[in-house]
């Protein structure tokens, strides 16, 4: 509680509608996660610790959802979506930032702490189909993301990515393969640029 | 049934000819006047926070905004929720100017410094512009990640395109679909692609009305 006016700076945050929650943005955040934490089915594996959601969100959890303490889903464009499929660990770190984001978890998608995922992220561990006979089940490979990464608008993250520690992906770009730390990516497929 | 449409067409036209109009013509027309007091209204009253507002601005449909900043609108501007519901996000300090005879449906348009768009400028349903690389997140105002976005006259965004901050869109030039634009782009250009490149340029004898 403590720390989140340090690291979230509210009133430059263009993206709330909520003008008169503002001054009692603490409490009422807690409060709505309260609501939205005890409305939602998170399923029995869930471990939440001072997760607040803002707007709608949709959650579908079969295997292991864990979030972070002061981590914020916001939905001011899509409500963000979180699917996890049976025998699938999806883990967020702490004092993250998401914003109408989607991520479909098959097989594993571990994501550090401090980061920001812009809206229309998708993050998708698996192929949902296989190539040949699309009846079964595709290939999947986990996802592991570093602290302080920056995925902006539309980014797209395929199976078996890694991502170091604070990389930047621009707008739009699809990510195919690992990016090292502190560099920044984009365009389709995701290459490296040197600057 | 075909019939009965026929006869009622074969009405009218006798009405038309004789002076008369159809009474349901007479229904359609209040209804569309309605529909149209409902869109300025709806404009009126979600862009009540900009600072000049010009005449005859229709909002159709659900626009979504949070205006902290400046915000100045031309007249004849329409804006369009028919595929998407178009956002307009102003953080405080920042600035957009949107020109007169602007036709905008469902685009994503978020400012935390400096904005600019001309004159008759098309904007397709889910264009994201916003000159900044950290678009709806808290680090979004800071000024590593800002730089100002101008889009001069007549330039037409076409759907799914983004536009990266510290881009300059030349006059008349068309940015083409799931464009992600990154470099300045030259008066009348078609640009297209991931990053944007220049496709071929406009015929400027076809394109002479916009020149004037």
């Amino acid at each position: 509680m403590k720390n989140r006016s340090t690291t979230l700076n509210w009133p430059d945050w263009p993206a709330n509608n909520h003008k008169a929650a503002d001054i009692l943005m603490p409490l009422s955040t807690r409060l709505r996660s309260w609501f939205r934490i005890n409305r939602i089915k998170l399923g029995s594996n869930a471990v939440l610790k001072n997760v607040s959601f803002l707007g709608k969100i949709v959650v579908k959890n079969k295997g292991v959802l864990q979030i972070g303490t002061q981590t914020i889903f916001l939905s001011d464009f899509q409500s963000s979506r979180l699917a996890v499929e049976k025998n699938a660990t999806l883990s967020i770190g702490k004092n993250c930032c998401m914003n109408s984001v989607i991520i479909a978890a098959n097989q594993h998608i571990e994501i550090g702490d401090n980061c920001q995922f812009g809206p229309y992220v998708h993050l998708m561990d698996s192929d949902f189909h296989d190539l040949n006979d699309r009846s079964q089940s595709g290939k999947s490979a986990p996802i592991l993301i570093g602290n302080n990464v920056q995925l902006s608008t539309r980014v797209i993250i395929l199976r078996g990515v890694q991502i170091g520690d604070n990389a930047i992906v621009l707008p739009g770009a699809v990510v195919t393969k690992n990016i090292p730390a502190n560099t920044k990516a984009a365009g389709v497929p995701a290459r490296i640029l040197v600057n | 049934m075909k019939e009965l449409l026929l006869k009622q067409l074969h009405t009218i036209q006798k009405e038309k000819e004789l002076g008369k109009h159809h009474p349901l013509l007479y229904l359609w027309l209040i209804l569309r006047l309605m529909q149209l007091a409902k869109s300025w209204l709806s404009a009126r009253w979600v862009l009540r926070d900009s600072e000049e507002l010009g005449r005859l601005v229709f909002a159709k449909g659900s626009l979504k905004t949070t205006i902290k900043g400046r915000l100045t609108i031309g007249e004849r501007v329409r804006f369009w929720s028919t595929i998407h519901p178009s956002h307009i996000q102003i953080s405080q300090n920042a600035t957009l100017t949107i020109g007169s005879d602007c036709f905008i449906n469902g685009a994503l348009i978020a400012a935390y410094k400096n904005i600019q768009i001309g004159n008759g400028v098309y904007i397709a349903p889910m264009a994201q512009i916003s000159d900044s690389y950290a678009f709806g997140l808290p680090s979004a105002s800071k000024t590593e990640q800002v730089a100002t976005i101008i889009i001069e006259d007549d330039a037409w965004i076409a759907t799914r395109a983004i536009i990266l901050p510290g881009v300059r869109i030349g006059k008349g030039a068309v940015v083409g679909v799931g464009a992600v634009v990154s470099k300045d782009v030259p008066a009348f250009a078609v640009v297209g692609g991931v990053p944007a490149k220049v496709i071929r340029f406009l015929n400027q004898e076809a394109t002479s009305g916009l020149i004037e």
